[in-house]
């Protein structure tokens, strides 16, 4: 029986930015490859194999592609209403790579290709990369640095003279928010991380990816030095989420705080 | 005794000359059936258009000098996550290209049509934006079984990882698609 793939079950509009895939074509496959066999000193005389190397891929995704999109070409999109109340997606997995000098080079990522659930874990333990004996002395709490006034997923602060709803914002405004504060984290730039999981907390108030910014914002606090207010965030991102597959990384936050308190 | 070293020796060479052969057609051959997969891979792991073909020989650069640890029947998998890391690699070059601010100054030329930069930039852009959002660990599983057609055994294997980890990212990508989708079409 042959597993569902989304192209032929998902949404109209997730069929439609699937079926263009079928344009992923080398431009020059032959040519390509043979330029790769050149650079490797291999011989290049010889035909071409064809180019979908699994047996699939192009070739069937092109017929399905062709019927998707002329399926498309005739179907009327509904217009897909967001889901202002959709509680926090809790399933996706970590967005923020704790960025590990040990795996920068891909030789030793590719020596042992790790189980994903174990690199998790070896990440989880050591993100955010943060020792806490070498953290530098956390700031003085001050009243910039408390935590900022929490806009309710239920009640966004609204005023007669508040500014238009965030719904003139959409992803892939919040997408790009996400991808932006994921590669300030990504780079260590943990200030620049947090002042955009601060926009995204005003602009998307019940944005999509509240979770995702929340974890970037507990493991960014942990590497500015502010550990205990990352581990106080990230208890309470737990007690919310208790299931989520965050835990582990969040857990790894609040045990350098724990770390940090034991007795020397 | 030197009489049975140099037999020793003589008899050694064909067969190192032989292996030599085989590796090299092995490889030959691993280009030309996986040029296009792995050109592919590169281009939905993120890997701009105009740096695909450096990136492809980079990933089968690895190829060479890890064949011998790669099993056989194994190589798909090896190749995607060469072409993981590479593309890693590509993105942080760009970001440290913006840093710099010489972006667009690396002599990279887009040589796509016009007409395919019209009909191909919209929708696939939008994919494109989705898939870069995406978690690594569910943006290799959907792409590999919802845009190679893997199996999720394939998958599995492909990555190494167990069917029920397979199953449960691909259900979790799927989510996370979808809702990308509907925000980007809310607007």
């Amino acid at each position: 029986m042959k597993p569902e793939r989304l192209l032929q079950t998902g949404s109209p509009r997730a069929r439609e930015l699937l079926a263009s895939l079928a344009e992923d074509v080398p431009p020059d496959p032959t040519g390509g490859a043979e330029r790769v066999l050149r650079a490797l000193d291999l011989p290049t005389s010889g035909a071409p194999r064809p180019s979908n190397s699994l047996g699939r891929g192009p070739r069937r995704y092109f017929s399905l592609a062709a019927i998707v999109v002329g399926v498309i070409g005739v179907t009327s999109f509904a217009t897909l209403m967001v889901d202002r109340h959709a509680p926090l997606d809790t399933a996706a997995a970590p967005l923020v790579q704790a960025v590990d000098p040990a795996v920068a080079s891909p030789n030793e990522a590719m020596n042992a290709p790790p189980a994903p659930e174990a690199a998790s874990e070896n990440a989880a333990a050591s993100s955010p990369s943060v020792d806490v004996h070498a953290l530098a002395t956390a700031p003085s709490p001050n009243a910039h640095a408390s935590a900022p006034a929490r806009v309710t997923r239920t009640a966004p602060v609204t005023t007669t003279n508040a500014p238009p709803p965030p719904a003139a914002r959409e992803t892939p405004d919040e997408l790009q928010l996400l991808e932006r504060a994921q590669t300030a984290a990504a780079r260590g730039r943990a200030g620049e991380a947090l002042a955009l999981v601060a926009e995204h907390r005003r602009e998307f108030p019940r944005g999509s990816f509240s979770m995702e910014m929340s974890v970037i914002e507990v493991e960014a606090l942990a590497r500015e030095g502010r550990i205990d207010e990352a581990a106080r965030r990230g208890e309470r991102l737990l007690e919310s989420h208790p299931a989520s597959p965050y835990a582990r990384r969040v857990e790894a936050v609040i045990r350098l705080r724990d770390r940090k308190d034991l007795p020397r | 005794m030197p009489a049975q070293a140099l037999q020793f020796e003589l008899s050694s060479a064909p067969r190192t000359s032989e292996l030599e052969l085989d590796r090299n057609t092995r490889l030959s051959d691993l280009v030309r059936d996986k040029y296009s997969f792995v050109w592919r891979s590169l281009r939905r792991l993120g890997v701009p258009h105009a740096d695909v073909d450096d990136a492809v020989q980079e990933v089968f650069l690895e190829a060479r000098r890890r064949l011998d640890d790669i099993p056989r029947g194994t190589e798909a998998g090896f190749l995607f996550r060469a072409s993981s890391f590479v593309a890693k690699r590509v993105r942080r070059r760009q970001v440290r290209r913006r840093e710099v601010g010489d972006e667009g100054l690396d002599g990279s030329v887009d040589t796509r049509t016009p007409e395919q930069h019209a009909v191909q930039s919209q929708a696939r852009e939008a994919l494109q934006q989705i898939l870069q959002a995406m978690p690594d660990e569910f943006r290799d599983v959907f792409i590999l079984f919802e845009m190679e057609q893997l199996t999720k055994a394939e998958v599995a294997a492909a990555l190494d990882l167990p069917e029920g980890t397979v199953s449960s990212r691909i259900f979790r990508a799927r989510r996370f698609f979808e809702r990308a989708v509907q925000r980007q079409s809310s607007r």
